[in-house]
């Protein structure tokens, strides 16, 4: 009877939402539970004609353990991590950097902000054929132009290890700084002017007003975007899949290259699948609290 | 005009220092940026320092290179017109009904979207290849579909609350039918919204190699993969790649230049949410 009821009221509903629920179940979480069950097995393949026959034996948690003993897996952990705790504060601090620059009224600086985002819209693989054309080993612009200002200017920036990690980092950076400029821009445009005013009355300086006005109104905008990019940087494959494949000697190799080589390279499908499941234990690490924060702020007093 | 000028006469010194200090860390910053992509695409149209468009030229003749540009023509399209509906019905649905399960399923949605898709796309292989879906275009179109729909979903939910209800129930009691209160009245008012998830949809899938690299064959390669051959040769052919990086940039920079004025409210949107 009360199913009855909620499929009448709700029906049209649930209908509306019936594709855009396929979708996340049956290609987003099914796949997760898939992956994470492939995670506990040993998966072995025979061709058939049509496609792959695959059966998996359940090895309990052997892939895990194997993986602690792997210093290939480790090093491709410690290199995603730097990556994040580089790429993002940096991404972080240069946004806020551009986000107070083109909130002044000065001319010009309207247009600016309408071509501010072009590094986040275009693809990334055309980012990185762009950096990597400029940053070419032997007659790359960049190379060029040091040779004319005498410094060197026979740097392989991709190929060598003691800069390739570097790279990577750059073009995070550059991809993902002004989008957390023009974001925490519109944050702070949404600041009532009025606060200002009155803490100028008051006779607070320029940094106090930041610290005291901007930064806590910003608090909410900045934690999202924070959590958005630690996920983002830590899945992103392909900049290092265009760029350096994890090499000069692994030293870009991180845990989406690494994944894809256990898979491509050793076929070993559960093996590699816990790379995944370890990639996706971390993003809910920093997620999790995140949503916990933001149910609190919602429900609680304000 | 006068004002500013009292303005700036008052403050003179003071204020254009500032103004020029902020000029200049503006100039670096968008030197920086905008540098490597002008260069680029001027590069891609000289050689030996005399105009010309030879490299794009090339594409009519290279059939390979034209079947790239036309799959991804094809497959960002498509997926494009496939998130649209999928996301707006579905943002409707969640934004108009008071759905059992609704927080549920956007907090699932909302995490979702930081899922590791490299992780997802394991399982999406081995179940494509048994119904051999791996390397055709349905297969990377659903891919593509599944890569937008969490985010694009959320904007359309946020869009249709926008979108008074009052307004709704006004049209209805004037005899409005569903699918004419959708045509006549929801849309148009959610159409920025829709713009957004279009430009969403297109330039992740116009973008893509994760899931072209694993989920598509020889004659469904799209351009981002062809950059990734042609950028894994030992002498990278620099002209061609720069004429496949110019080609790529274009589309995704053009559609954003239409929905960029809807793109900067959506960010302050979610300022103030």
């Amino acid at each position: 009877m009360k199913t009855r009821r909620i499929l009448t009221r709700y029906g049209l509903g649930y209908l509306l939402l019936l594709p855009a629920c396929l979708v996340v179940f049956v290609f987003i979480l099914y796949p997760i539970v898939q992956a994470l069950t492939y995670s506990l097995c040993t998966v072995d393949f025979t061709k058939k004609p049509k496609g792959l026959e695959l059966t998996c034996t359940f090895t309990g948690l052997e892939n895990y353990t194997r993986l602690w003993q792997d210093p290939e897996f480790l090093r491709a952990l410690g290199h995603s991590l730097s990556l994040v705790a580089l790429a993002v504060p940096l991404e972080f601090a240069l946004g806020m950097g551009l986000a107070l620059l083109l909130n002044q009224r000065l001319r010009f600086v309207p247009t600016l902000r309408k071509l501010a985002l072009v590094g986040w819209v275009i693809p990334i693989a055309s980012q990185v054929g762009l950096f990597r054309w400029m940053l070419a080993p032997d007659d790359g612009a960049v190379n060029v132009w040091l040779k004319q200002i005498g410094l060197g200017g026979d740097w392989n920036w991709f190929g060598e290890p003691a800069t390739a990690f570097g790279m990577i980092v750059l073009m995070h950076v550059w991809r993902n700084a002004p989008f957390f400029g023009l974001t925490l821009l519109a944050g702070m445009q949404a600041i009532p002017q009025e606060l200002y005013d009155a803490a100028r009355i008051d006779g607070a300086g320029a940094r106090e007003r930041f610290v005291y006005i901007t930064l806590p109104y910003l608090r909410r905008l900045a934690t999202i975007m924070i959590v958005g990019h630690v996920a983002f940087t830590l899945n992103d494959y392909e900049f290092v899949a265009l760029s350096t494949r994890g090499g000069p000697a692994g030293a870009t190799e991180i845990l989406p290259t690494y994944l894809n080589v256990q898979v491509w390279t050793d076929y070993d499908w559960g093996y590699a699948s816990a790379v995944g499941a370890v990639m996706l234990g971390l993003i809910l690490l920093f997620v999790i609290p995140f949503l916990w924060w933001q149910e609190r702020k919602e429900w609680g007093p304000s | 005009m006068s004002a500013m000028f009292a303005r700036r006469a008052k403050f003179f010194s003071k204020r254009t220092g500032v103004a020029l200090a902020v000029y200049f860390c503006l100039g670096l910053y968008f030197i920086l940026l905008w540098g490597p992509i002008l260069w680029g695409v001027n590069a891609s149209l000289q050689e030996n320092g005399t105009f010309t468009l030879q490299r794009y030229l090339d594409f009519e003749k290279d059939p390979k290179l034209k079947s790239n540009l036309q799959n991804s023509l094809l497959v960002a399209t498509v997926t494009t017109l496939g998130t649209v509906l999928v996301a707006t019905l579905g943002g409707y649905g969640l934004s108009r009904f008071s759905l059992p399960g609704r927080t549920a399923l956007l907090t699932t949605v909302f995490s979702s979207r930081m899922f590791p898709f490299i992780l997802i796309v394991i399982p999406i292989f081995l179940v494509f290849s048994q119904l051999s879906l791996v390397g055709t275009y349905l297969g990377v179109i659903l891919a593509h579909i599944t890569l937008g729909v969490p985010f694009t979903l959320w904007v359309a939910k946020a869009y249709f609350d926008n979108v008074p209800r009052e307004l709704e129930e006004a049209a209805m009691l004037d005899g409005c039918g569903r699918w004419t209160l959708l045509r006549k009245i929801i849309l148009p008012l959610a159409a920025p919204g829709i713009a957004l998830i279009a430009f969403y949809a297109f330039t992740i899938s116009w973008g893509d190699y994760l899931m072209v690299s694993w989920l598509s064959q020889e004659h469904v390669n799209t351009l981002p993969f062809k950059l990734q051959e042609r950028l894994q040769e030992r002498y990278p052919p620099w002209e061609s790649i720069l004429a496949i990086t110019t080609l790529l940039m274009i589309p995704p920079t053009l559609f954003f230049a239409l929905v960029q004025r809807w793109f900067v409210t959506a960010l302050g949107g979610r300022a103030t949410r």
